[in-house]
């Protein structure tokens, strides 16, 4: 087929419109592309190609913000996750402010905010996480309680206490990161292979030792042993609450460190305000979990909670790190975790969208595609 | 059925003068003044919705690739009188007062 410049430009973005629009789209692809040889002219064609161009991309938006839209109607965490995302900021910026006003190193601003910023990078990815452990409780669970466990085994001690791994200058409190994971893994199915892991976790813990994050686990499972009162849940948060106890029963010579912990008496020591701020900032944190209505999740976002509060409290109470107001990458990396991992599993969401008459498989190559081949080089 | 939006309700209206006839793409965008970009995405939500039925046409001229073609269904047919109703239903506005009083 000939044509002028203006017509193979349309021709040319017609063939655009099949790998724009969803698969199950592709006839109307094909639709668009093939009705160009109809227009009259060729300056109407290459018209009627850019608009349908627009057309494709909103139409793939579309498609891709209403997957969202129904993963939040499916889910029911509707505006959880943004006030989860402006609590953290909130604590950040408490956090900042106090680093600022206390002569804070620069370097622990720069650690909070480069940390935040991969946190939220990386947030789709760390969903794909919270995938594989609706899908794989058991593994991905043992995962996290072997990572607490080879710290406490094999990373560097700092006055008898094994809690950290070192990437560079930062060093990484493992629980903060691995505790989500056990809490999602646990509250997705009942097993023992999840169950298991979180009694090694506990342990874990207890041998670090590190009595918040034992006491964070034990208040976890608490809430979800509850729920169902089965047996494996109750075994696993009975052994939580002897690691917990054995934690306490070590001592904790760790000092506050400035900036870390205690940070609500140091932001005192410059002024009530602030300290006041501090203080809120982090008593925000686990309340967004909260706003979560999924009924059928309804145990795991309590026992993330559950995590979350005792943390916080931990932070109040004793040498313990301050999340996400205080310096320090673990917490805020966790804090993000255990947002991505609550998201609901792909599966589902398949399953629910193939349900509506969305399907997520790419379709067959079948009549429309072949029309779409067709379109005029 | 709620009333279908302004361009919709343009589109199905024109298909609603000849039912039974199956109109192209490109016909309803001269014949309504929608752009492409506009006209697709309505095509497809009403075809969605089942307000319109859609279907490959070959062409009568030789050489030219086969046309995606529309119909309007019963149930466009109700949406359009809805539409049709509920503007007959729209009070008349008032005039604005002359300047000076």
């Amino acid at each position: 087929m000939s044509g002028g410049v203006q017509r193979r430009a349309a021709r040319a973005i017609a063939r655009s419109f099949a790998g724009i629009l969803p698969p199950d789209q592709a006839e109307w692809a094909a639709a668009m592309a093939l009705e160009i040889e109809h227009v009259d002219s060729d300056g109407e064609a290459l018209r009627f190609a850019l608009g349908c161009l627009g057309a494709a991309v909103v139409l793939r938006a579309r498609r891709t913000i209403g997957a969202g839209k129904e993963d939040q109607a499916m889910t029911r965490m509707g505006l959880a996750p943004w006030a989860g995302l402006a609590a953290a900021g909130f604590a950040l910026t408490a956090g900042a402010l106090l680093m600022h006003l206390g002569d804070a190193p620069r370097s622990f601003l720069a650690v909070n905010l480069l940390t935040s910023l991969l946190a939220l990078l990386a947030f789709p990815f760390a969903r794909r996480l919270g995938d594989a452990t609706a899908a794989w409780p058991g593994m991905m669970a043992l995962g996290a309680a072997g990572a607490l466990a080879l710290v406490a085994l094999l990373g560097p001690s700092l006055d008898g206490v094994a809690r950290w791994v070192r990437l560079g200058p930062v060093a990484i409190q493992v629980s903060l990161v691995a505790l989500p994971f056990l809490v999602v893994a646990a509250g997705a199915r009942n097993s023992a292979a999840a169950n298991s892991a979180v009694a090694l976790g506990a342990a874990a813990l207890a041998l670090q030792p590190d009595r918040a994050m034992a006491c964070a686990l034990l208040a976890a499972m608490a809430l979800l042993a509850a729920s169902n009162r089965d047996r494996g849940r109750i075994a696993a948060a009975l052994l939580c609450a002897g690691a917990a106890a054995a934690a306490f029963a070590q001592a904790d010579p760790m000092p506050a460190v400035p900036f870390v912990d205690g940070i609500v008496a140091q932001a005192a020591g410059i002024g009530t305000p602030l300290a006041i701020l501090v203080a809120a900032a982090m008593l925000l944190l686990p309340l967004p979990f909260l706003l979560v209505r999924d009924a059928g999740r309804r145990a795991t976002v309590r026992a993330m909670a559950a995590l979350w509060v005792t943390v916080v409290a931990a932070a109040f109470l004793g040498n313990y790190p301050s999340p996400l107001a205080g310096y320090g990458a673990s917490a805020i990396l966790g804090y993000a975790l255990s947002w991505a991992l609550l998201r609901p599993r792909t599966g589902e969401r398949g399953r629910r969208l193939a349900k509506s008459g969305h399907s997520k498989a790419p379709a067959p190559r079948g009549p429309a595609q072949r029309r779409q081949a067709a379109v005029p080089g | 059925m709620g009333r279908p939006p302004k361009h919709s309700t343009a589109i199905l209206a024109l298909l609603g003068e000849r039912p039974a006839q199956w109109r192209h793409g490109y016909d309803m965008l001269k014949a309504t003044g929608l752009a492409s970009g506009t006209l697709y995405p309505l095509l497809l939500r009403l075809a969605e919705a089942k307000l319109i039925e859609a279907r490959w046409q070959d062409s009568p001229m030789a050489g030219r690739p086969p046309r995606h073609a529309y119909r309007i269904t019963a149930a466009g047919l109700q949406a359009v009188a809805a539409a049709r109703a509920g503007t007959a239903r729209e009070p008349a506005r008032r005039p604005l007062p002359a300047a000076g009083r």
